[in-house]
């Protein structure tokens, strides 16, 4: 039906639509809008009465923004790591969930728990384990006469450190979305291929994998997306540091907001990035879509 | 079953549920009205000295027909929740947990009354008394000449030390062997390093005549990002005679001087000799470490380190620290440190500022200062009449003598300065610091960096051009 063939009922499709038509207006659209229109003003919340136009001065400001720079850099870097190695932990452990393990239901729901966890509960709970003084990993580390690894102190192993918690608390998501994947390819077309004479390996990469590959790029796509805009890990296990390193762009937008109060020029760093996120979701629709076709033919 | 009869009961289900829902939940606020009390609602963090404060608040409060709900949110959240509600017009608050470093913006932002504009009226004045608040620890919370908050918490910074260890015959032989001079509290910051240097050892060497069950350290001090790394550091800089990141007359930054340099070489050396992990750790955390008996010396707020070392059943080391200011390096600044200062303000959206205003002259008095001690041992008074109340003095005897260094040593004493732009220069040099403590600039290097970070900052300010 379109909205010529409609006819009459054009009155009634758009007072049905109405609702919705309001919700994405007010509870979506003019948020964003009133970000970017805060992007353009010079606003402290401490110290200014009132938002206050400078046009395109904060722009101006964020491209000699190294810091910013580095943020990003450091986004890019903490997202890619954390989602291979989600990606890697959650094909793993589907692979072995898809076995039919013994107590396969129990498992399942032990391994989902962090991922009901809340990020700041992950947060706080591995940067105790890491603590040089009382965490048990540094401990176990000098039982077995390893290395003492400061592991939140140097920017490398605070960035390790973080990308741990992040696949320990989201690697059970890509576990789930790719075992769910890999129960959905009927059962013959392994006892075909076992019947061919086809290895463990053969199997699950000439016949499971590439049945699976739209939901590893799905997965994957939500996890990149995620991981680039973490921040309460971030906040609780090193607050940045040490120095910077560990800045994610999440925590230089909050650190202007809410520590600095810079308002204006946050709402310019968000604004940016949501452009930028919204080329790079372009080009994952697309990569995504030709994906799937190819996994269909 | 009719369509009628089937269709009604889940309606009269989720009728009763209603019914009980508004019952219970309007039960609370009958029982306060019925009893004719005012009930006050109090924003602040969740440490014990203000979860003392509510209890003392509810026990004092009852005479004057007033209650108090709090509502505890991580502290640096505190003034974030003020402002934005402020902002927006939310009247949720009537009092609100504030710290000295918050002050100028609570004053520009006009999130308190002023304390001051209640003192005004004689009869206040005569209630409250502030002539008894020790002027060494209520700075930080005037501003403009206004009183911006009740003093409540002095947090004088002071240098907490192993008495035992100092005092052992063996470790002052091995002392004065090694450096020459005889062991001793920490008069100088090149003492305080040699002490942390001597006093770090390892798992099973001896320490006091014991042989250490953990690795022992010299120091303890906090080092997270966000303010408790730069808090540390700025005793350190201030006290080898740097500016607080700029020069408050001329507006230029000075991260590079010849004096700021050197208190990140010092600091960077003194980190050497600290708990591991420190980076990580808020002052709470540290004072942890400290009174698991595994470091020989301390530099953190006095409430800080008493709140932990001196209750028995967080500390293997009551009774054994001793108490005094911080070292000094130059001979202007004795003592140096940049202090601390909390307590409660009035909201202004609050709808019942004169009761809040009268619960907190009750709480804080004199004698309700004493009530809450006994509830929070560490809180440091900040009233003159506490201090020298001859109970106190015998019941609180670390508290005494600390504050009797304070009030008698008169530590070179600043406070951070009023700038808009305070957090975020201060991040600027936490940062570099931070990066140089990890090893992967030098102190000199970063210190470089921060300054242009700090003049460029200072230049959109329209500050220097």
């Amino acid at each position: 039906m379109t909205w010529a063939t409609l006819g009459r009922g054009r009155l009634a499709f758009a007072l049905l639509m109405l609702p919705a038509v309001i919700y994405v207006l007010t509870w979506r659209l003019a948020p964003a809008l009133y970000t970017v229109w805060l992007s353009l003003t010079q606003y402290n919340i401490v110290y200014d009465a009132a938002p206050q136009l400078n046009h395109l001065e904060n722009y101006r400001r964020i491209v000699h923004d190294s810091t910013l720079g580095e943020a990003l850099r450091l986004s890019v870097i903490f997202a890619v790591l954390a989602t291979a190695v989600e990606l890697a932990i959650g094909l793993a452990a589907a692979a072995f969930f898809d076995s039919d393990p013994p107590g396969r239901n129990l498992l399942l729901g032990i391994f989902l728990l962090p991922m009901i966890m809340a990020p700041v509960v992950v947060g706080t709970v591995w940067s105790a384990l890491f603590d040089r003084t009382v965490g048990p990993i540094p401990y176990l580390f000098e039982l077995l006469h390893g290395p003492d690894v400061q592991w939140l102190g140097t920017p490398v192993t605070a960035m390790v450190g973080l990308i741990f918690s992040d696949a320990w608390e989201w690697a059970p998501l890509a576990a789930l979305l790719l075992f769910s994947a890999m129960q959905a390819i009927p059962r013959e077309q392994h006892d075909a291929a076992r019947s061919d004479g086809a290895s463990s390996w053969q199997l699950f990469f000439r016949v499971v994998l590439p049945q699976i590959t739209g939901m590893l790029v799905v997965a994957g796509g939500l996890r990149l997306m995620d991981a680039f805009l973490e921040l309460d890990k971030v906040i609780v296990m090193t607050g940045g540091g040490p120095g910077t390193s560990t800045q994610l762009v999440s925590m230089y937008v909050y650190k202007q907001a809410f520590q600095a109060y810079d308002l204006g020029y946050a709402s310019t760093v968000i604004t940016t990035l949501l452009a930028l996120l919204a080329v790079a979701y372009a080009f994952y629709l697309r990569h995504y879509g030709r994906t799937l076709m190819s996994a269909r033919t | 079953m009719s369509f009628a009869t089937h269709g009604r009961r889940p309606l009269l289900l989720g009728a009763v549920a209603v019914v009980v829902l508004v019952v219970v939940s309007a039960g609370p606020l009958q029982v306060s009205r019925a009893a004719g009390m005012t009930t006050l609602t109090f924003l602040g963090p969740k440490f014990d000295e203000w979860e003392a404060f509510i209890k003392v608040a509810n026990a004092l409060g009852k005479d004057l027909g007033i209650e108090v709900k709090p509502e505890y949110l991580p502290w640096e959240d505190v003034f974030k929740k003020a402002l934005i509600d402020s902002k927006s017009g939310v009247k949720a608050w009537d009092l609100v947990y504030a710290y000295n470093t918050w002050v100028p913006g609570i004053a520009a932002s006009k999130v308190f009354t002023p304390i001051s504009d209640f003192l005004s009226k004689p009869a206040n004045k005569s209630l409250v008394k502030p002539e008894d608040f020790i002027q060494e620890t209520t700075a930080g919370l005037e501003f403009q000449g206004k009183l911006w908050a009740f003093p409540a918490l002095a947090a004088p910074y002071v240098l907490g030390y192993r008495a035992d260890l100092l005092a052992n015959a063996d470790e002052r032989k091995a002392f004065k062997a090694k450096y020459n001079y005889d062991l001793a509290v920490p008069q100088t910051y090149k003492q305080l390093l040699e002490v942390a240097q001597f006093f770090t050892r390892k798992k099973g060497d001896t320490v006091g005549g014991k042989a250490a069950e953990e690795d022992f350290y010299g120091i303890c001090l906090a080092g997270k990002p966000g303010g408790f790394l730069f808090h540390r550091y700025e005793m350190v800089l201030v006290a080898f005679g740097a500016d607080l990141i700029y020069n408050q007359t001329s507006m230029q930054p000075t991260v590079n001087s010849n004096e700021s340099i050197a208190a990140a070489k010092y600091y960077a050396q003194l980190h050497k000799y600290q708990q591991p992990g420190s980076e990580t750790h808020s002052g709470g955390g540290t004072q942890r470490v400290f009174a698991a008996d595994r470091c020989a010396l301390t530099m953190d707020a006095l409430d800080n380190i008493l709140s932990v070392a001196e209750v028995p059943s967080l500390s293997k080391v009551v009774g054994k620290v001793g108490y005094t200011l911080l070292p000094s390096q130059v001979a202007p600044r004795p003592h140096a440190h940049v202090a601390d200062a909390n307590g409660p303000g009035i909201y202004a959206l609050s709808q019942h500022e004169n009761e809040a205003f009268r619960l907190l002259a009750r709480v804080l008095s004199t004698e309700g200062t004493k009530e809450l001690m006994k509830e929070y041992p560490a809180l440091v008074p900040m009233r003159a009449s506490v201090i020298n109340d001859p109970q106190i003095k015998k019941d609180y005897p670390k508290m005494v003598e600390a504050m009797n260094a304070v009030i008698t040593g008169k530590p070179w004493t600043v406070f951070v300065p009023p700038l808009k732009e305070w957090v975020q220069a201060q991040e600027m040099v936490e940062n570099a610091l931070s990066a140089a403590l990890a090893g992967q600039k030098t102190p000199e290097g970063a210190m470089i960096e921060a300054q242009a970070k700090v003049v460029e900052l200072f230049k959109r300010a329209g500050y220097i051009k």
